[in-house]
């Protein structure tokens, strides 16, 4: 056994580091987020908070996963593909939550049926979609949004148009936009010409591409008449202010597509009142975003960041699949995509201030924990030794991270500040702030 | 057109997509023929333009990185990146086919247990197999896909073809076709939103400049 060992014992050494370098290994998609970065979120988390509770938002908190079932109720198939599915031991097939909305939808049809309308929700929380890590997209990354559920008017649209608004701004952000849309335009356009699901798709895709040569040569082959062509190959190009509304609204064909466009000027009219057009793109050629949504939807996007940052919307026939129908509207910022933005903008992101500012040397004993309670209590961050340190190796530490006072509480106090040395009697608890001078 | 960046891809479509922007009016370009700069930059804010390998552009344009791009349908459907694509521009016109010997060709494929394709295209190669039910290993290959039939490391190849003249000197015929490709601009989503006017403008003369040249091809 002792001589078997011993021969491995090479082998032995290579397969212990080899094991360690996988411990280093991280799976695709998901990371570490440390010190300032860490930090950076917190307070833009906290920020939102604030916000989304000023508006009268309250916070729901949902499982990280829940039965596939559920979570796949609203998913288009592209989120079908996304998800993380696992079975549980009694073989039931679980998900990890790819999108909070449907989440709150079964919370909200399921179980608040009787509360008193409209309910106003926000969550922060990650998600977990396993798509290609590349521009934007993580397999794990946090969302904050809202839902607004129990109003069809175009009020509670606007008011979701304008948290989504001020959300950005107290990011931090400036120079963006919200392309604002409505997928009622394009459903009521396309519902009358005997088209398939499938075929649907097809014009759905080219239109979502932009790529108007195939839009038209599809159309034509789908034996398209020649008004509808018309307006459906003007689609990607309804894009801009308030005057695309009212040539829309001409390019209208039926009940259905004028009821979209009349909808979305009252948003629009709403969202003048509250002061915020100037942010607000019309754009009725985007298609593109979540299966569920019934009415007007949008997309945010931040000077010099290739990928949106938002994106919300009205979806009135999701809660009805869980329970009782009741209209609703949301929207989801990307943590991650917001902090990126900022970088790009050079802004100054929210000051994280993570380093100590003091640092209480060992053998504080009763009197020196006694002095970091006080100064904690009064808004000082403390650290105490717990190394055993010496003098000399306490105040190049406190260089390395930026503290400014290494404190010995001992008979004397000292304390070290910029290279100085103040020595005195023990002081009164209420003398500490005289540091500073 | 302030601060516009267009991703060109060097190789076989570059001379096309420089003539068309040359003609429209960005005279930097006379010397990407010939100078080793990737840059060249209009003067008093006019287009940047970087050239850059084929299967870059769409990865460029996805990101931002480059506002808009021109690269062949083949590359971009094989790179899926999420990108607008607005607009064919008439030239680099070539087919993506399945070719192999002629003893392949006799065969039918769906009723083949295992093939194995060579091919610069490993996802639109499996996708078109997949699709109908035929299960292939893919052999992902940089070049030279035309000799792997030959040396047994695949039984068919997906690849491009222009005349077929490269197919018929490695002894290999057409057996399907999996698309047929040609150049086109894509752009990238969020700048066709944040610049709408300038990138509009942008397609719009590129759109004219490509229906009149093919207007005097016919």
């Amino acid at each position: 056994m002792t001589l078997r060992f011993s021969s491995n014992e090479g082998t032995l050494r290579v397969g212990h580091s080899k094991m360690k370098r996988q411990l280093a290994a991280l799976p695709l998609g998901v990371r570490d987020i440390l010190f300032a970065e860490a930090a950076r979120r917190t307070d833009l988390q906290t920020g939102l908070r604030r916000l989304f509770e000023g508006w009268g938002y309250s916070e729901i908190v949902t499982p990280t996963f829940e039965y596939a079932q559920t979570m796949e109720i609203g998913a288009g198939p592209a989120l079908l593909q996304e998800m993380y599915r696992f079975l549980d031991r009694e073989g039931q097939l679980l998900a990890l939550r790819s999108d909070i909305t449907t989440s709150v939808a079964r919370i909200v049809g399921t179980k608040l049926l009787d509360q008193p309308k409209p309910l106003r929700f926000y969550y922060i929380a990650n998600v977990f979609r396993h798509e290609e890590p590349q521009a934007g997209r993580q397999r794990e990354f946090y969302q904050a949004g809202v839902e607004l559920i129990g109003s069809e008017r175009p009020e509670a649209d606007a008011e979701v148009v304008a948290l989504t608004v001020r959300s950005l701004q107290v990011a931090g952000l400036n120079n963006f936009q919200l392309n604002l849309g409505h997928i009622g335009f394009f459903k009521g356009l396309t519902e009358d010409l005997a088209l398939s699901p499938s075929e649907v798709g097809l014009v759905r895709a080219a239109i979502d591409r932009k790529d108007a040569g195939a839009l038209r040569s599809l159309l034509l082959s789908l034996g398209i008449g020649e008004r509808e062509r018309r307006v459906l190959t003007e689609l990607p190009c309804l894009c801009g202010r308030r005057e695309i509304i009212e040539k829309a609204h001409s390019l209208a064909i039926n009940p259905r597509s004028e009821q979209a466009i009349k909808n979305l000027a009252e948003i629009y009219e709403y969202l003048d009142d509250h002061g915020l057009v100037e942010h607000i793109i019309i754009d009725l050629g985007e298609v593109r975003g979540m299966e569920y949504y019934t009415g007007m939807m949008f997309e945010g996007f931040v000077q010099g960041l290739g990928f949106s940052v938002c994106s919300g919307g009205r979806y009135d026939d999701l809660i009805g699949r869980f329970g009782q129908h009741a209209p609703a509207v949301g929207f989801a910022l990307g943590l991650e995509r917001v902090l990126l933005a900022l970088d790009k903008q050079n802004e100054k992101p929210p000051t994280a201030q993570v380093a100590s500012e003091v640092l209480l040397s060992n053998h504080a004993g009763q009197r020196g924990l006694a002095l970091a309670e006080t100064l904690r209590g009064k808004g000082y961050r403390v650290e105490v030794e717990v190394l055993g340190r010496a003098k000399d190796e306490l105040l190049t530490y406190a260089g390395q991270k930026g503290i400014k006072y290494v404190v010995q509480a001992g008979e004397v106090l000292k304390i070290w500040t910029s290279g100085r040395c103040i020595s005195r009697d023990w002081m009164e608890v209420g003398e500490v702030e005289q540091w500073q001078a | 057109m302030a601060g516009i960046t267009v991703a060109l891809p060097k190789g076989k479509l570059l001379d096309g997509s420089l003539q068309l922007f040359q003609a429209m009016g960005s005279p930097s370009l006379a010397a990407a023929k010939t100078s080793r700069r990737l840059i060249f930059q209009e003067p008093e804010g006019g287009l940047r333009f970087i050239l850059a390998k084929p299967n870059d552009v769409p990865i460029y344009v996805e990101y931002g990185a480059a506002d808009m791009g021109i690269v062949g349908r083949d590359v971009l459907y094989e790179s899926e990146r999420d990108v607008y694509e607005p607009l064919s521009l008439g030239f680099g016109f070539c087919r993506l086919v399945v070719a192999g010997p002629p003893s392949m060709a006799a065969k039918d494929l769906r009723l083949c247990s295992s093939l194995r394709i060579a091919t610069k295209y490993p996802r639109l190669a499996r996708r078109h197999f997949l699709e109908r039910g035929i299960s292939v290993e893919v052999v992902p290959l940089t070049g030279s896909v035309e000799i792997a039939p030959a040396v047994g490391l695949a039984d068919l190849i997906v690849d491009l073809v222009e005349t077929g003249r490269t197919l018929r000197q490695n002894g290999l015929v057409e057996i399907e076709q999996v698309m047929v490709s040609e150049a086109c601009l894509i752009v990238n989503r969020a700048s066709h939103k944040l610049h709408f006017a300038t990138i509009s403008q942008i397609i719009n003369q590129i759109a004219s400049r490509t229906s009149a040249v093919r207007g005097m091809g016919q």
